[in-house]
């Protein structure tokens, strides 16, 4: 703001006086809080105009989907085709008039691309991930809730070491009243094992926290529909267009592999949640601002605008319907992103409708989820957990 | 969904006239209730964003006055005792940013807050927040002509108030705020 003074006839009015005293405090750097004010035009724009009363605030979203299977965490349940379930309390957000999610997801990809600018000597990712599956027996089955937490380092040096650490304070549970029944007269199993790696005689306990070094397997991740390496992820398009052409080859050979996706509505929800998940892996900046891109060119994307995230975080949310349905219910998979950086905040699938089977997956019901606690650059080395052991 | 001109015509506005209009507000209710108001005019401001004539200023200094007056008289007791020591705080503030420099300078500001929160209104909308009388007349809903008779009677009682300052101040150099300005 530029002062210019008061406008007095008198040349030695107290009013001039008043002027010379203008305090301090009311000098623009020192009163403004930039964020602050950034964050109160962002709220105001996803505002409908022309409306005689505020739109109600966006409902809390409590719960994340992991969207990002990483190899070494989920490979088990892959391989035997377990459909991993997490669960929430919240409700999809209500479709009130937003900002557009091309308008969120441009900001994210220049915040993202700012970020590019920073450095440090890994890409750091600590995610709580949070997991509903069904547990118990045919005749007496309740939903189990299974919480742990994941944490990667990726060096940005050509060669340099990464850091991989699973089963971070790994918990399970009865999801709500009636499973905490139908576990009591299971016996109140601990750990409580999925019904169907139980149904393979798999035994499951709660391990340490395990520290896989540089992934000596190659595989770092899952993306595109296969297992990918950190090269791989390295020679990804860095062009939006290039990006969403890449996966629309990848979506074609799943299908014609026998993959049960069909029809263009099922591509775009596959897309999306493929690009959302790259925003977290450790790709350069240019991709991750591709990812944004892409998923704002989708067709069928809509914005959820300002949402809070389980942790309480506000940010920008963006959301595509998922293919088919989960326990019976359709899915609203969502995207949060931070306003600061374009970085996730968390990835999740929302439940549409109650579940006829299952009381406790009501419309709002977050089924999958994941959590960024933490994401950036940084040149901190990695703090292992203290009972964590090595796997390679 | 909003369309892309008038996010822009907004944004550009809200980010040139943010600073003056959270000056204004903080003046009048305190640096901590002041963001919450300036975020209701502009939501305000993007509601009626046709309405808006030019230049923007003055309809949201106005819209701001609005709002300060409009949570004065709602704000219950938790909210009016942040508002009071947010009001408080900054004008001592205010007199701590200009004490040590100029004693001139202290002095006025220490007769501005004995003086009523109408007449301090009207003194700093032109002194300290950059407007001409048409503009702040504008701020106050009144016309010009009576905005300067506002003045004129604002700027006597402030005359009147820096002679009783500087008699007091060789009396007893350290005082506190006085209440009067809290409410």
């Amino acid at each position: 703001m530029t002062w210019k003074g008061p406008t007095m006839n008198s040349d030695n009015d107290v009013l001039r006086t008043l002027a010379e005293a203008r305090p301090r405090c009311l000098a623009d750097l020192d009163l403004l809080d930039h964020d602050r004010q950034e964050d109160t035009l962002r709220a105001i724009l996803s505002q409908p105009r022309g409306s005689a009363e505020p739109t109600g605030p966006n409902r809390p979203v409590r719960h994340l989907r992991l969207a990002v299977p990483i190899a070494a965490a989920v490979a088990a349940l892959a391989a035997i085709g377990v459909s991993p379930l997490l669960r929430g309390t919240a409700e999809p957000n209500a479709p009130v008039e937003v900002a557009s999610p091309q308008v969120i997801l441009s900001a994210a990809a220049n915040n993202v691309l700012n970020i590019g600018a920073s450095t440090g000597r890994y890409w750091h990712v600590a995610t709580r991930t949070h997991l509903v599956d069904v547990a118990g027996t045919d005749q007496d089955p309740y939903l189990a809730t299974h919480d742990d937490g994941l944490e990667y380092w990726s060096s940005q040096t050509k060669g340099g070491d990464s850091w991989f650490v699973t089963g971070i304070d790994e918990k399970s549970a009865p999801l709500g009243p009636s499973d905490a029944a139908a576990w009591k007269r299971a016996g109140s199993p601990q750990p409580i094992i999925p019904a169907r790696l139980a149904k393979l005689g798999e035994r499951v306990t709660i391990a340490k926290p395990t520290i896989f070094h540089n992934m000596s397997g190659g595989y770092y991740a899952v993306f595109g529909g296969g297992n990918v390496s950190l090269q791989d992820l390295q020679t990804l398009p860095a062009n939006f267009k290039a990006l969403t052409d890449y996966l629309a080859v990848k979506f074609q050979r799943l299908r014609s592999s026998g993959t049960a996706f069909d029809g263009p509505k099922e591509q775009t929800a596959w897309m999306f949640d493929e690009l959302r998940s790259l925003l977290v892996l450790p790709v350069s900046s240019q991709m991750r601002a591709a990812a944004c891109q892409a998923i704002a060119a989708l067709p069928g994307v809509r914005s959820l605008g300002r949402v809070t995230d389980p942790m309480g975080r506000v940010g920008s949310g963006v959301a595509m319907d998922e293919k088919g349905q989960t326990f019976d219910v359709p899915l609203e998979q969502q995207l949060i992103v931070d306003d600061h950086t374009g970085l996730p905040l968390s990835l999740q699938d929302v439940a549409k409708a109650q579940s006829k089977v299952n009381p406790e997956i009501t419309v709002g019901t977050a089924v999958f989820g994941q959590t960024m606690t933490s994401i950036g650059m940084t040149d901190a080395e990695p703090a292992f957990p203290p009972d964590a052991i090595h796997e390679n | 969904m909003a369309d892309t001109l008038p996010i822009e015509q907004f944004t550009s506005m809200y980010r040139r006239h943010y600073p003056a209009v959270l000056a204004y507000a903080a003046s009048q209710v305190g640096r901590q209730s002041a963001e919450e108001v300036v975020s209701d005019t502009f939501m305000v401001a993007w509601r009626r964003l046709d309405d808006i004539p030019i230049p923007p200023l003055p309809w949201l200094l106005g819209v701001t006055r609005n709002h300060v007056r409009q949570l004065r008289r709602t704000a219950d007791r938790h909210r009016t005792a942040v508002m009071r020591d947010g009001t408080q705080a900054w004008w001592e503030r205010a007199v701590a940013d200009v004490a040590d420099v100029v004693a001139d300078r202290a002095t006025v500001i220490r007769a501005a807050v004995t003086l009523s929160d109408h007449d301090r209104e009207v003194l700093t909308l032109i002194a300290w927040h950059g407007l001409d009388a048409t503009k702040a007349a504008k701020v106050l809903g009144c016309s010009a002509p009576t905005f300067m008779v506002r003045l004129h009677r604002a700027r006597r009682r402030l005359e009147k108030a820096m002679d009783t300052e500087s008699r007091q101040q060789s009396d007893c150099p350290i005082r506190t705020l006085p209440t009067a300005l809290c409410r």
